[in-house]
C-alpha cells in the first residue's frame, strides 16, 4: 500500500449498480484481481477496488466503486453517482425480474448522475446457458433503443469482463479528450490525490446528513 | 465437557435494561466508566467475586499469550467465520481457571434475576470480559429478554407461509458467513435454518421485511442456539436494540448513526476528521456496514463476538466506541493515506488488527468518551435538519413547479402575441384592400358619369343635363326643358321599353 498515487494520464471512476445478486463484486473481483470465488459475502454499503490499464498509448487508473443492490441502500449509494464517469448497469441474464429492473435503475443514473455519464449495460452469468432467461436480442434492443453499449459476460469463466471494462473506459476516454470541457479526469504527469466520487464542494452535506 | 451446572430460566428479566430504541443514549450513562478495572465496583463485591475478576483477568491475558504464539485465529475477512475458537480449546493449563469461569456463569445464569437487579456492574465488568462460550446462548436470551416470547408459538406456522421477500433472503443465504463450516454448502442445515430464521422475520415485521446485512446477525445467533430461539432474540434485538430503525426501508436511522458518529469524530479526533475531509473519504464509506452488521463483516468472529456480547447489554453505544477506538488507535496511519490507501487500509489491515487481543480493543473502546446526552441533542437536532432539508427541498419542488408554470405561460403568451400580430397585420391589409376597393369604386362611378356625359353630348339636339341622383344604375335624367331624355345603352332601366322617340 503507497501513500503516493502512481502516475498515470487518466483516473476514471466507475460505478457498478443492478439489483443484489447479479454478480457486481463477482464482476470486480474478476476485473481488478482476476479471481473469482462462488463464496463472497454479500456487499453491505459500498466497496471498490482499482486497476490501472493500458489504453491507446495512455495510462489510465480506474477507480470502480462496487454498491449494495438493495433497493433501500440507495440512500447510501446514490451519493456515489455524481462523480462517476462511467456507469455499468448489471443484470443476471439468468433473472428476467433483473432484467426488468434494469429501467429503474436507468431512472436512478438520470436523477443522480451527471448528464453526461457513460452507461455501458453487462449481462452476468452467461454461463449458466441452460437457465438463460434473457435473450442476447432483447437485451440488445433495449440498450440500443437507449443508445447503450451491451454484453453478455461471464465473472466465472472471465468471458467479456475485461471488454466491459475497457468499453468504458475507452468511452469516457473518447468523450473527456474530444469534450471541449476537460474534467477533472485529465492530470497528466501529475500524483494527484485520489479524488472523491463526489464533487467537490459536496463535502459539506456529508457531515451534516450522513446518508439521509 | 458438561455444563457444571443445571440451567434454569428465569421467569422473565427486566425489560427495563434492554437498551431500547427511544432511551437508548440516555440509558447507556451509566455504562460509561472505562472497563477492566474491577476496582471501580470493588465496594459492591465480595472478596470471592474479587478473586474470580482476577482470575478472569489472568484468564484473558493466558489466553492472549495463547493465541499470540498459535496465531491460529488469523483468518481473512472472507473467511472469518472458520476461525471462531471456544475459550476451552486455547490450552489446557488454562482448566483451572475455566472452571472457576463456568461456575461463575453457572451462578450467574441461575440466579439472572439478583444479578440483573443487584450486581448489574459486576454482571457488566464479566460481559465485557467476554462470556464463556457455551453460555453465549442463554445469557444472549436472558440479556434480551427472549426466553418466553410468545412469537415462538407462531413460528412453525410462520414457516409455511411465503414471503414476498423470498427470492431475497435467498440470493442472500450463501453470501452470509460462505467460508463458516455451518453456512457452508447449499444443503447445509446452516443455509436452511438461516433461510428459515430470515423469512419468519420479513412475515412478521412487514415493513422492514428482510434487509441485507441483518442475515449476518442471526448467523451469529444461529452458531449458538437453535432456530426458534434465534428468531424470538433477533424480534428482540430489532424492536429493542435501535436494529429495526436502521433497517427499515428509509434506513433514517443508519444516517442518524453516522451523523452521531461524525460528530464524536469531530470532537475528539479534529484532525483526522480534517484528513478525511479534505481527501473526501466519507463515513458512509467505512462505517456503514459497522453499524448494520455490528461488526460481524469486520472482524474475525472471536473479536465480533466479543462485541456482539457487550451489544447485547449495552446496546449500540459499543459501536461507536469500537469504531472510534479503531480510529484513535490508527489515526497517525491514516493521516499519512490517501483516500484509496485509507480505504484499503480500513479492508485489510484495520480487520485483524485485534485478532489476538481482543481485550484491548474492549479497553480502548471504554477510553472513548462517549456522552450519552449529546447523543440524543444530536439525534434531535438530526431530526430537525432533516425536517429542514425537507422543507427545503418540497420549497425547492414548489419554486420549480412555478417556474414550469411561469415558462410555459410565457410560451402561451408568445405565441397569442404572435397571433395577435398576424391578425392585426391581416386587418390592415384587409383595411387596405377595402380602401383601395372603394377608391376604384370611386373612380368607376366618375367613370360612369363621365361617360354619361360624353354620350349626351354626343346625341346632342336637345341640350340635356344628366343628374346622378343615386346608384350608378338608378338615374332620371331630366331636360331643362321637362322631357325625357334617353338613357345610357349599357344600363337597362326599367323604363327601357318606353318609347322615346320624340326627341
Amino acid at each position: 500500500m503507497s501513500t503516493i498515487s502512481p502516475e498515470y494520464d487518466y483516473l476514471f471512476k466507475l460505478l457498478l449498480i443492478g439489483d443484489s445478486g447479479v454478480g457486481k463484486s463477482c464482476l470486480l473481483l474478476r476485473f481488478a484481481d482476476d479471481t473469482y470465488t462462488d463464496s463472497y459475502i454479500s456487499t453491505i454499503g459500498v466497496d471498490f477496488k482499482i486497476r490501472t490499464i493500458e489504453l491507446e498509448g495512455r495510462t489510465i487508473k480506474l477507480q470502480i466503486w462496487d454498491t449494495a443492490g438493495q433497493e433501500r441502500f440507495r440512500t447510501i449509494t446514490s451519493s456515489y453517482y455524481r462523480g462517476a464517469h462511467g456507469i455499468i448497469i448489471v443484470y443476471d441474464v439468468t433473472d428476467q425480474d433483473s432484467f426488468n429492473n434494469m429501467h429503474l435503475w436507468m431512472e436512478e443514473i438520470n436523477r443522480y448522475a451527471s448528464e453526461n455519464v457513460n452507461k455501458l449495460i453487462v449481462g452476468n452469468k452467461s454461463d449458466l446457458t441452460s437457465k438463460k432467461a434473457v435473450d442476447y436480442t432483447t437485451a440488445k434492443e433495449y440498450a440500443d433503443s437507449l443508445g447503450v453499449p451491451f454484453l453478455e459476460t461471464s465473472a466465472k469463466n472471465a468471458t467479456n469482463v475485461e471488454q466491459a471494462f475497457l468499453t468504458m473506459a475507452a468511452e469516457i476516454k473518447n468523450r473527456v479528450s474530444s469534450g471541449p470541457t476537460q474534467n477533472d479526469s485529465h492530470k497528466s504527469n501529475l500524483h494527484i490525490q485520489s479524488g472523491p466520487l463526489r464533487q467537490e464542494g459536496a463535502g459539506q452535506e456529508d457531515g451534516g446528513g450522513g446518508c439521509c | 465437557m458438561n455444563i457444571p451446572v443445571t440451567l434454569k430460566l428465569p421467569e422473565m428479566a427486566s425489560p427495563a435494561i434492554s437498551p431500547d430504541s427511544s432511551s437508548h443514549e440516555g440509558l447507556s450513562s451509566v455504562h460509561s466508566i472505562p472497563a477492566c478495572s474491577p476496582t471501580s465496583d470493588s465496594e459492591n463485591l465480595s472478596p470471592d467475586e474479587l478473586e474470580l475478576l482476577a482470575k478472569l483477568e489472568e484468564q484473558n491475558r493466558l489466553l492472549e499469550a495463547d493465541s499470540k504464539s498459535l496465531r491460529s485465529m488469523n483468518g481473512s475477512r472472507r473467511n472469518s467465520g472458520s476461525s471462531l475458537v471456544s475459550s476451552s480449546s486455547a490450552s489446557s493449563n488454562l482448566s483451572h481457571l475455566e472452571e472457576d469461569t463456568w461456575i461463575l456463569w453457572g451462578r450467574i445464569v441461575n440466579e439472572w434475576e439478583e444479578w440483573r437487579k443487584k450486581k448489574e456492574k459486576l454482571l457488566r465488568e464479566l460481559i465485557r470480559k467476554g462470556i464463556p462460550h457455551h453460555f453465549r446462548a442463554i445469557v444472549w436470551q436472558l440479556l434480551c429478554s427472549a426466553t418466553d416470547m410468545p412469537v415462538k408459538n407462531q413460528y412453525s406456522e410462520l414457516l409455511k407461509m411465503s414471503s414476498p421477500c423470498e427470492k431475497l433472503i435467498r440470493r442472500d443465504i450463501a453470501r452470509t458467513y460462505p467460508e463458516h463450516e455451518f453456512f457452508k454448502g447449499q444443503d447445509s442445515l446452516g443455509q436452511e435454518v438461516l433461510f428459515n430464521v430470515m423469512k419468519a422475520y420479513s412475515l412478521v415485521d412487514r415493513e422492514v421485511g428482510y434487509c441485507q446485512g441483518s442475515a449476518f446477525i442471526v448467523g451469529l445467533l444461529l452458531m449458538q442456539m437453535p432456530e426458534e430461539e434465534a428468531f424470538c432474540v433477533f424480534v428482540r434485538l430489532m424492536q429493542e436494540y435501535r436494529l429495526r430503525e436502521l433497517f427499515k426501508p428509509t434506513m433514517a436511522e443508519l444516517g442518524l448513526c453516522i451523523y452521531q458518529f461524525e460528530y464524536m469524530l469531530q470532537e475528539q479526533l479534529p484532525e483526522l476528521n480534517i484528513h478525511f475531509r479534505s481527501q473526501s473519504f466519507l463515513t458512509s464509506m467505512y462505517a456503514s456496514s459497522w453499524f448494520l452488521t455490528l461488526f460481524l463483516t469486520t472482524f474475525p468472529l472471536p473479536v465480533a463476538t466479543r462485541v456482539f456480547d457487550i451489544f447485547m447489554y449495552e446496546g449500540l453505544e459499543i459501536i461507536f466506541r469500537v469504531g472510534m477506538a479503531l480510529l484513535q488507535f490508527n489515526q497517525a496511519e491514516l493521516m499519512q493515506l490517501d483516500m484509496e490507501g485509507m480505504s484499503q487500509y480500513f479492508q485489510k489491515v484495520i480487520p485483524h488488527q485485534f485478532d489476538s487481543c481482543p481485550d484491548k480493543l474492549i479497553l480502548k473502546a471504554y477510553q472513548i468518551k462517549y456522552n450519552p446526552k449529546k447523543m440524543k441533542r444530536l439525534r434531535t437536532e438530526n431530526r430537525l435538519l432533516k425536517q429542514r432539508i425537507e422543507t427545503l427541498e418540497k420549497g425547492q419542488v414548489t419554486r420549480a413547479q412555478e417556474a414550469e408554470e411561469n415558462y410555459i405561460i410565457k410560451r402561451e403568451l408568445a405565441v397569442v402575441r404572435q397571433q395577435c400580430c398576424s391578425a392585426t397585420e391581416n386587418l390592415q391589409k384587409a383595411q387596405s384592400t377595402i380602401r383601395q376597393l372603394q377608391e376604384q369604386q370611386t373612380r368607376l362611378y366618375q367613370n360612369d358619369a363621365l361617360l354619361t356625359l360624353t354620350s349626351s353630348c354626343i346625341c346632342d339636339p336637345p341640350f340635356s343635363l344628366v343628374v346622378i341622383r343615386a346608384g350608378p344604375r338608378k338615374f332620371s335624367s331630366v331636360s331643362e326643358k321637362g322631357f325625357w331624355c334617353p338613357p345610357p345603352k349599357k344600363p337597362q332601366s326599367p323604363r327601357k321599353q318606353a318609347p322615346w322617340k320624340w326627341m
